[in-house]
């Protein structure tokens, strides 16, 4: 079980993730998190603290995104269906023994950005064919 | 070649900058790791150097004594991180190069607070790789929080 916060302590959370990251280019994540965004599949979250807080917004058909509405610390990509969330790893307490498994979108990386880890990789064809194989369209939705 | 646009993920803070950008840089502190939820990776842009167009969404949060945080109300973008200090580089930006329209022709030529940075990953490449006290020197802040 981790645990995790925003920035000003507002919100936090525990959560039984996975001991792996998955990274993710698509420009919607990119611009969300700044530049990449690294998140940590769960098997179960609670928020612990600061429901009242916590923004969340509907940022494609199929996906949610939290966040502090105080501080704007990110904290979660969620797809309610089938229903699956993975925290953000930047706002877990203690990232030990995390290790990266996938990078997403890797047609989409940033110029000049790559990891020194080599991990499975998926363009973003591959990805929605994976994800969403009936829609077809972009994920840069928003 | 690089944009001189950008806006969150919801689209309600757009900015231009004054120039367009050719680099960014990661800041592996703690601070920005929670605010972005991922990889911050910065466009450093001066005081002046960036206008938003008009909005009530655009939320500061005041991280430390001597930065704040700017992110979007509506959908949590984290878009930037300024220098609230006096020193050199009082009213510095770093703008959130995710946010930025297209990142072409851009290079990746620094790595801040490299020694906060977590065991789980590390970038490829060759670059400068400042650790938190030669950032805070170069800052002129005597402090060793985070902003």
């Amino acid at each position: 079980m981790r645990t995790g916060q925003c920035l000003c302590g507002a919100v936090a959370y525990r959560a039984e993730t996975a001991d792996t990251v998955s990274v993710c280019y698509c420009k919607m994540c990119q611009r969300w998190a700044s530049g990449v965004f690294m998140g940590v599949m769960t098997e179960r979250f609670d928020v612990t603290e600061g429901a009242d807080h916590l923004g969340v917004i509907s940022s494609s058909d199929w996906a949610e995104r939290g966040f502090c509405k105080m501080c704007g610390s990110n904290l979660f990509y969620r797809v309610p269906e089938p229903g699956y969330l993975s925290v953000a790893m930047g706002s877990l307490d203690d990232t030990s023994g995390l290790t990266p498994r996938v990078q997403y979108y890797v047609d989409k990386r940033p110029e000049g950005f790559a990891l020194a880890a080599e991990t499975k990789e998926m363009t973003e064809a591959e990805c929605i064919a994976f994800f969403a194989p009936e829609e077809g369209d972009s994920h840069d939705q928003v | 070649m690089a944009s001189k646009t950008g806006s969150c993920l919801c689209g309600e803070v757009e900015y231009e900058l004054a120039e367009e950008p050719t680099s960014y840089g990661a800041c592996h502190c703690g601070m920005c790791r929670k605010f972005s939820g991922g990889i911050e990776l910065g466009i450093q842009v001066p005081p002046g150097g960036v206008r938003f167009v008009p909005t009530d969404k655009l939320a500061l949060y005041e991280s430390s004594d001597w930065a704040e945080r700017g992110f979007c109300m509506l959908c949590g973008s984290s878009v930037f991180w300024r220098f609230t200090g006096e020193g050199p580089l009082e009213g510095m930006f770093s703008i959130s190069a995710g946010t930025l329209e297209d990142m072409s022709g851009m290079t990746f030529d620094a790595e801040v607070y490299i020694d906060h940075k977590p065991d789980s990953h590390s970038f490829a490449g060759e670059r400068t790789r400042l650790t938190e006290a030669e950032v805070l020197a170069a800052a002129g802040v005597e402090t060793g929080d985070d902003g």
